[in-house]
């Protein structure tokens, strides 16, 4: 297996992948390395890769979720974290659409989030199925309901956007 | 007429319907405008899907991908952690006392075998059974050749990017007391970060006109900034250090040294 090769090839996908389900540039980087330095300590057959990179992302997910939850009740009565300032030159409309995409996106369950991205990711079912723990005969289904909830919650914000008559 | 599944329409959607099935959906949609308009939702869902997500991703500068690799790798170099079973040293610890304790024991019994054994151990003279054989000096290995310092730069971690409209904005954070952070202005196109070969753990983000350097801790930064850049800031944990507007330097942080077309800086307590 050319790690190279794979590396060049599926990096870019994954980031992504964690970057829309993130929503943070830094973390999505974090964690993408992470499941490759995994990648590296452990052998696993090249068609296999992929779908076992998604799945060890997804549980990095979760563990850092779970950290940051404990973290953030420990330190309710700290100070408030210091953010960047947007850069001058920051597209505001793009900065806007991408606020209501992640609001929307922070609405759906977990496992609709899911569904949904390793599908823009171009997994196969079946290949999905085994990710996100569920049979590969109701993926079809589940990922019809999961879009469905997507445009409607994307539609709301668009009607709450509009100036009242 | 009986209606398509959702899932499998879904499913033909995303060219998961094969031969025979495939056919069968595709008559059918051919043949129930129900299901045709149902489908064609679920085509107008998908797009929309696909154009909202496109929105959130950032552009994937090659050196980004490059660097990631690097990072990966140094990653790996280093030893992963030991697993610690608790459990397992915990009871070797508990039976290594008590052989200890039963060995004292039977040392202490007046003829036993393991207190003649210690006796005759203690009696034995200095001279080792087998003779060592001789230490021989140790062969002198020639001392490596410098590096260049083209080899040097070419071996320390770093990034390289073009500005973004004019413009290129550095951070630099967890920089520890006594990093020196040294920026220089070049002739050339590109901005350049390095980290010294003792910065470990750095890591390098890179996004349009924004290098990041995280985990500088005491190593030191070299930046190169190309002069006819209009725009530049280096901020350091947060604070603005310099910021160049033009031929303008504007200098905020710890500076050490300074000439005309360098300035070192380094972080205090």
């Amino acid at each position: 297996m050319d790690y190279e090769v794979l590396f060049a090839r599926l990096y870019p996908s994954l980031q992504r992948y964690l970057l829309r389900l993130t929503g943070d540039a830094d973390v999505a980087d974090d964690l993408a390395q992470e499941a490759f330095v995994r990648l590296l300590r452990q052998p696993i057959r090249e068609d296999e890769v992929r779908p076992w990179l998604f799945t060890v992302a997804m549980n990095l997910v979760r563990d850092r979720a779970r950290k940051t939850e404990r973290r953030h009740r420990l330190l309710s009565t700290g100070p408030e974290l210091v953010t960047r300032a947007p850069l001058p030159d920051e597209d505001a409309e793009r900065g806007e659409r991408v606020l209501r995409v992640r609001g929307v996106l922070d609405q759906l369950p977990e496992r609709d989030r899911q569904l949904l991205l390793m599908r823009e990711e171009g997994f196969r079912y079946e290949e999905i199925a085994t990710v996100v723990g569920v049979a590969p005969a109701s993926v079809g289904t589940l990922i019809a309901r999961a879009l469905r909830r997507f445009a409607a919650l994307y539609a709301s914000t668009e009607v709450m956007d509009e100036p009242r008559a | 007429m009986n209606h398509a599944p959702e899932g499998t329409l879904q499913a033909h959607l995303d060219g998961e319907t094969t031969g025979e099935i495939a056919t069968e959906v595709q008559n059918h949609l051919d043949e129930c405008p129900v299901c045709r308009a149902e489908f064609e939702r679920m085509r107008a869902d998908s797009d929309l899907l696909s154009s909202a997500l496109r929105a959130l991703d950032e552009p994937a500068a090659e050196a980004v991908v490059e660097h990631a690799l690097w990072q990966v790798r140094a990653a790996h170099r280093r030893p992963a952690p030991a697993p610690r079973n608790r459990f397992v040293m915990g009871a070797l610890a508990r039976a290594a006392v008590l052989l200890l304790v039963l060995a004292g024991a039977l040392a202490a019994i007046p003829g036993s075998p393991l207190r003649e054994l210690l006796t005759d151990l203690m009696k034995e003279d200095a001279a080792p059974a087998v003779r060592e054989p001789e230490p021989q000096p140790a062969a002198v290995a020639p001392a490596p050749e410098p590096a260049s310092p083209e080899t040097r730069r070419a071996e320390l971690p770093g990034v390289a990017l073009l500005p973004a409209q004019g413009r290129m904005r550095i951070m630099v954070w967890s920089a520890k007391p006594g990093a020196t952070i040294r920026v220089n202005l070049i002739d050339g196109t590109r901005v350049s970060v390095e980290a010294g070969s003792d910065a470990e753990d750095v890591r390098f983000r890179t996004a349009m006109g924004r290098i990041e350097v995280m985990n500088l801790g005491h190593a030191e930064a070299v930046i190169q900034i190309p002069r006819s850049l209009p725009f530049a800031s280096l901020d350091v944990d947060g604070r603005q250090w310099l910021f160049k507007d033009g031929d303008q330097l504007r200098l905020n942080g710890p500076v050490i040294e300074q000439a005309a077309d360098m300035v070192v800086f380094r972080a205090r307590d």
